[in-house]
């Protein structure tokens, strides 16, 4: 479980919030909408424990991230998975190059094993034989894709996704939809940090939780259902 | 005075005492017989001045021959010694000259080898020096460089010494050269003026032995006229013996006559033997024997000659005294004998002393034994002599058999 | 799968191709540097050469008996610097002059030998000091036999500073040679560190980091430069022994090729491998620091 106490972030000579707590739990699907520059981002930074807050602390499964042990929190940052709303700056780098560098940060991933489950995600986010596709010359949709491709491959036990829905698109819409829900069920937490929550998704969702700027939707797990999802226009 | 010459002047001597003295007055038949004596005694005289004239160049020829033989002799001597020495300095020029040789050799050889030794140091000198601008030995092995050049130096040094010490042996060598050189020319000088000494001696022997053979050849003339003079002299005295004896049978004859027949005889003549004279002998002086009596070979005149007396050599001035008892018989210088003096012991005995200076008696005076009569003359070397003649019965004796004499 | 990361050689997993050409270049780097270091450490920076061609020479006097003369020469090359020492007898020595000399071989005739007998005696090269030469001529010239000692007095010290130059400018450049592998490497490393940047801020991101980043990359670079500078070290050093083989001449410029299984060799090799190691991850942390500060 994730939970953040009173974080409060100070941001460009303001106060951007303070004060926040934040519980998500395991095996869940969380989708935390925001305004823009309401810091969605750096809230995800802080739950992934890569920011300190300026205020409060976040604590997985009982431990302090900021306030504990250093290495507690690299692990847990090594769990997690992040997928950026930036795009990659490394016009060089290879959808390819992206898998394996993801399966470096996995560690223990071999070559072989690396090289299947490459093939799977990317047919599954829509890439298939993508890998020598350079992510510059991807569009903005495709290298969301990717990068999420290339996280699940580490298969973490957190995902962040940052503008992940927004960015991959409406017609990408559905298989995230399931994507997410099944990772929360297979006991893996997904936080999702967008602008706005697809409004089938909020229906879906149900009441939302307001933290301060945000909005916290719990996905419902997948037998929920949510009608009219697939192929919905945002 | 020879020997020959007292023969002579004895027989004189005796004559004169055996008939001028004892008998002064004679008997006209004894006139006879005196003129006869007088003339043969004149003819005596005569030929014994011959016979002393011949007698004394003989002896004078003999000691000229003497003396020339002994030159002869010395030069001889004095020719053999420097033949011996010419040898001598024959043999060391040979053998110097032989040194010489050798000593030139050496130098010629110690001249080449200097030579060489020097001919090869300067070449060794080129190939060092060109070696060193070359870099002798691997120039990638300076240490072996180093140690080359090192044993260049003493390879230098070797030659060097070589040459000096040839050098020096050399320069010993040619001043032994010089040496020799020099010791050869001192002994050819000396040869030089040895053989003229050589010949000097040689000219003077050989005139030497020219003269000797003249002085011979006077000689043998001399002897030989000597002989005949005292065959003459011997023949002239048998004669004169003759009369004595003549004259003695007519004294006897006439003291026989003039005793009257007395029973008185005369005492039985005294006899004619010193041993039994009153009183006995004894030696006039004291002295030594020189010339003994009776006949004597000369050997250095190589004569026999005949003396009546002896001659007693007797420090001079020595005084002469009487042998026996006596009288006076005669005073008076007789030639060839000096002085002489005669005395009568009676019985024919008388004793006759020569070559005194002076007499301490006169004639007629009566002397004992042992009485000083006279002195010998003074001589520079000491020494002078005495003569002493016995006379028994007209018979010289030898006076050693009847008086001690040292001889 | 939340275990940290494995970073070794994480370079290696990330950009191999320019990671194949780079240790491709150091390992032939590390050859040619194997091979001057060998022939450095073997030839003592020189000193083997000049002690080859550096000898005491101890003269003899006249006279002495050959035996007296190789007891002396035994006794000699037991003193620590000395490593041989023979006897010339006169005989040997007059050949040798004569041959550095051949003008005067006609020229003695019958003049005879005037050589002595000597003793020749080679230092050991890591002894050829000013202090071990002064120790061995003073024990000769101690002994009766021995007339003189020549032992280049005059040229040696000379001999011995252009040798220590020459040593210093080889080790210089040795040294300047490392030193520029060292800074080939920095830039090396921090090109490839601005090349992989995107990685580990991935890797960052992820919860590595950047230390830990950097000490495996250190690690890892110092790792394969131990490892490189030892194969160029054994390449370089076959290539010598070959060589040594096949041009004996270098023997004495350089040493015999036995020499460099000496225990003083590969202990050499093994420090400059330990240096080549220390070099390389230098080179990676300051490469990794240069890019990150963006530094050229």
């Amino acid at each position: 479980m994730i939970e953040g106490f009173r974080l409060g972030i100070f941001s460009r000579g303001t106060t951007l919030w303070d004060g926040l707590d934040f519980a998500f739990e395991d095996a869940a699907a969380w989708f935390v909408a925001g305004p823009p520059s309401s810091g969605k981002t750096l809230l995800l930074s802080i739950l992934r424990g890569e920011r300190r807050p300026d205020a409060g602390d976040v604590v997985v499964s009982g431990e302090s991230l900021y306030r504990g042990n250093a290495a507690l929190a690299r692990a847990w940052r090594a769990s997690c998975g992040h997928v950026p709303e930036q795009a990659i700056a490394d016009a060089r780098l290879t959808v390819g190059g992206l898998f394996r560098r993801s399966a470096l940060a996995g560690g223990g991933v071999r070559e072989s094993e690396r090289k299947n489950r490459t093939d799977r995600l990317l047919e599954m986010v829509g890439l298939p034989g993508a890998l020598e596709w350079r992510i510059a010359e991807l569009s903005i949709s495709e290298r969301v894709r990717a990068c999420l491709a290339a996280e699940l491959l580490r298969g973490p036990k957190v995902l962040f996704c940052d503008g992940v829905v927004a960015g991959a698109g409406i017609p990408f819409r559905e298989m995230l939809w399931g994507l997410f829900r099944a990772l929360a069920r297979e006991g893996n937490t997904v936080v999702l940090a967008e602008r706005t929550i697809p409004e089938q998704w909020a229906l879906a969702a149900g009441d939302a939780e307001p933290v301060g700027p945000f909005r916290v939707y719990r996905l419902p797990a997948p037998g929920a259902g949510v009608t009219g999802v697939k192929g919905e226009p945002g | 005075m020879t020997r020959g010459t007292r023969r002579i002047l004895s027989a004189l001597l005796a004559a004169a005492v055996s008939l001028g003295i004892l008998f002064p007055a004679a008997a006209p038949a004894a006139r006879d017989v005196a003129a006869e004596l007088r003339k043969e005694r004149g003819r005596l005289l005569e030929m014994k001045e011959r016979e002393e004239k011949t007698a004394l160049e003989l002896t004078e020829a003999l000691r000229k021959e003497k003396r020339s033989k002994g030159r002869v002799g010395e030069l001889q001597a004095l020719l053999t010694r420097q033949r011996s020495l010419l040898s001598r300095i024959d043999r060391k020029v040979s053998a110097l000259n032989e040194r010489l040789e050798r000593a030139e050799k050496a130098v010629r050889e110690l001249e080449a080898a200097h030579g060489q030794a020097r001919t090869d140091l300067q070449r060794a000198e080129v190939v060092a020096f060109a070696g060193q601008r070359a870099g002798a030995g691997d120039p990638w092995h300076p240490s072996a460089r180093e140690r080359e050049r090192h044993f260049m130096r003493v390879y230098l040094a070797s030659d060097a010494e070589g040459v000096a010490r040839i050098t020096r042996a050399r320069e010993r060598k040619e001043e032994e050269l010089s040496g020799l050189e020099r010791q050869v020319a001192v002994t050819e000088r000396k040869r030089t003026q040895e053989k003229k000494v050589g010949d000097t001696l040689l000219s003077r022997q050989e005139e030497e032995r020219r003269r000797l053979a003249d002085i011979e050849r006077e000689k043998k003339r001399k002897e030989k006229e000597l002989k005949s003079l005292r065959a003459k002299i011997a023949r002239m005295e048998s004669v004169v013996s003759r009369v004595e004896r003549q004259v003695k049978e007519r004294e006897r004859r006439a003291r026989k006559g003039a005793a009257g027949g007395s029973a008185a005889r005369e005492p039985a003549e005294a006899p004619r033997r010193f041993a039994s004279l009153s009183g006995g002998l004894s030696a006039p002086l004291a002295g030594k024997v020189v010339t003994r009596f009776g006949r004597q070979h000369d050997t250095t005149f190589d004569v026999t000659i005949e003396n009546r007396g002896v001659e007693i050599e007797a420090p001079s001035g020595a005084s002469v005294k009487s042998v026996g008892q006596g009288e006076v018989a005669f005073v008076g210088a007789v030639s060839g004998f000096g002085n002489v003096m005669i005395v009568q012991h009676g019985g024919g005995l008388f004793s006759v002393y020569g070559r005194m200076e002076t007499f301490l008696v006169k004639q007629g005076e009566t002397v004992k034994k042992g009485t000083v009569v006279g002195r010998l003359p003074g001589s520079p070397s000491g020494k002078s002599v005495l003569y002493l003649e016995l006379r028994a019965g007209g018979t010289a004796i030898d006076p050693t058999s009847a008086i001690p004499l040292e001889r | 799968m939340s275990e940290q990361p494995s970073l070794w050689w994480i370079d290696w997993r990330l950009s191999r191709g320019s990671l194949v050409r780079e240790t491709i270049g150091r390992f032939l780097f590390f050859c040619l540097l194997g091979f001057a270091l060998l022939t450095l450490l073997l030839s003592g920076g020189g000193r083997r050469f000049l002690a080859d061609r550096y000898a005491v020479t101890a003269v003899l006097r006249a006279g002495v008996p050959s035996a007296e003369a190789e007891g002396l020469a035994r006794k000699v090359a037991a003193l620590p610097p000395v490593r041989s020492a023979g006897y010339r007898d006169p005989e040997v020595a007059w050949k040798e002059f004569l041959q550095a000399y051949p003008g005067l071989d006609p020229l003695r005739g019958a003049g005879g030998n005037p050589m002595p007998g000597y003793i020749e005696i080679r230092i050991r090269p890591d002894r050829l000091t000013g202090g071990d030469v002064n120790l061995v001529v003073a024990a000769l010239r101690s002994v009766s036999h021995v007339e003189q000692v020549l032992a280049g007095e005059e040229w040696l010290p000379r001999l011995l500073r252009a040798a220590r130059l020459a040593s210093r400018v080889c080790w210089g450049i040795f040294g300047a040679f490392l030193a520029g592998f060292f800074l080939v490497g920095r830039l090396q490393e921090r090109a490839r560190a601005v090349a992989l940047a995107g990685d580990f801020a991935f890797l960052a991101e992820r919860g590595v980091p950047a230390g830990r980043l950097a000490f495996f990359r250190a690690a890892g670079a110092a790792v394969s430069g131990f490892l490189l500078a030892a194969a160029g070290s054994a390449v370089g050093g076959e290539a010598l022994f070959l060589s040594l083989r096949t041009f004996p001449f270098l023997e004495g410029v350089i040493g015999p090729p036995s020499d460099l299984l000496l225990p003083r060799t590969v202990a050499a090799v093994a420090l400059f491998c330990c240096g080549a190691a220390l070099l390389s991850a230098a080179a990676s942390l300051l490469g990794w620091r240069a890019a990150r500060s963006g530094r050229k």
